[in-house]
């Protein structure tokens, strides 16, 4: 893709050095990937408790209980944290 | 002087403040029909004659925000086809501008989040960066003095712009098949915690991330012109009040003050304009990125 870009559009001389170095860089990140994990671990969490809380709340209406909610609730939020220590606890 | 209670509960005077609310955000059609206005007063409820008051289609749609927005965005290409235009070696002033805005994006959001793909998805992101920045603007500066994306709707629509993106690139690059395996399934986790993950995930990279993309931009920017609001038309009305020096006084803190707060939310219109390119393309990232 970089190739052809530079092919059509190769008048830019200051460009191409920029495009170089461009094409070096890993398909990688730092700076920003945390401000992504973070928001990633805060949906993680609304969605367990989100999920699973509606679950709760189905089955409440559907046995005309008052259990299932908190039950779901806490449920989803114990798998929230689970699953953000399982996936983004581990040190570097 | 009034008694002390004057203060908190404003007794006599010109008017009664009428505080801003959600309904100062409300939008005007931009061609309102005949009889629109008397069936939409700035407080209170409608008369009673307005039940078969029947509204134009253009009353709906077609209001001064949805305008304001199309102006950014004609604002937004005529400022892109304006630096593209004349390109020199040695660069204008403004040029120079146009570059340095570019290369901001490129190498701050595009090359740093995407590596070496990014450049399929630039040129998408330098128009988001734009579009938003403009926008938010519009909040702070004449002639339109508010904020396009504090009507929720404007940022719904482009994070689904964003969604559409980031589940096309993750289609185009895996198939339909892997790419949803790929965002749904958890790796290296015994089968029986997999099923209660897998719908973890699915709402956290389909729906949750990004709707609070969305509610993110909103809120601030809500948020953020009510405490203008606030400040200013609580500021006039102080100002305008007879024989009360506190008030007068007050007011004109206020007033002051509310540029300070102007200020501000220059600041955090363009923070919220980067964070949601970044945000954008982060997730395309996430959507074309290897397992890691």
């Amino acid at each position: 893709m970089g190739e052809r870009w530079r092919v059509k559009r190769g008048t830019e001389g200051r460009d191409t050095d920029k495009v170089h170095n461009a094409d070096k860089v890993p398909l990688s990140t730092d700076q920003s990937d945390g401000f992504d994990k973070g928001m990633r671990v805060v949906s993680v969490l609304i969605s367990g408790i989100v999920f699973y809380g509606a679950i709760g709340w189905g089955l409440d209406h559907w046995l005309n209980s008052v259990l299932w909610t908190p039950v779901g609730l806490i449920l989803g939020a114990a798998l929230g944290v689970y699953w953000v220590i399982r996936k983004y606890g581990q040190a570097q | 002087m009034r008694p002390l209670g004057g203060l908190l509960v404003p007794l006599e005077g010109a008017g009664e403040f009428v505080p801003p609310s959600t309904s100062s955000f409300n939008s005007r059609p931009l061609f309102p029909s005949a009889g629109w206005e008397e069936c939409h007063p700035h407080e209170g409820a409608a008369p009673a004659s307005c039940t078969d008051f029947v509204p134009a289609w253009t009353d709906a749609w077609l209001t001064n925000h949805v305008c304001q927005a199309a102006i950014a965005a004609l604002v937004v290409i005529g400022f892109w086809l304006w630096m593209a235009r004349k390109q020199q070696i040695v660069p204008g002033k403004r040029q120079f501008v146009g570059e340095w805005l570019y290369d901001f994006i490129r190498n701050q959001i595009a090359r740093d989040v995407l590596g070496s793909e990014y450049r399929k998805y630039l040129p998408y992101l330098v128009a988001l960066f734009t579009f938003i920045l403009v926008n938010n603007l519009f909040g702070e500066f004449f002639p339109f003095m508010f904020p396009t994306f504090s009507k929720i709707g404007f940022p719904y629509g482009l994070a689904i712009m964003s969604f559409l993106l980031y589940n096309a690139a993750g289609i185009r690059k895996y198939g339909f098949g892997k790419y949803f395996v790929k965002m749904v399934l958890p790796p290296g986790v015994p089968w029986y915690v997999t099923w209660l993950i897998i719908p973890l995930e699915f709402l956290s990279n389909f729906i949750v991330r990004p709707a609070t993309l969305a509610l993110r931009l909103f809120a601030n920017l809500f948020a953020g012109h009510l405490v203008i609001l606030v400040f200013v038309l609580g500021g006039a009305w102080l100002l305008e009040q007879k024989d009360n020096l506190f008030y007068n006084f007050s007011g004109g803190v206020s007033i002051a003050f509310s540029f300070a707060i102007f200020a501000l939310e220059i600041f955090i219109g363009a923070l919220q304009a980067y964070i949601f390119t970044v945000l954008t393309a982060q997730y395309v990232h996430s959507a074309i990125a290897e397992e890691h």
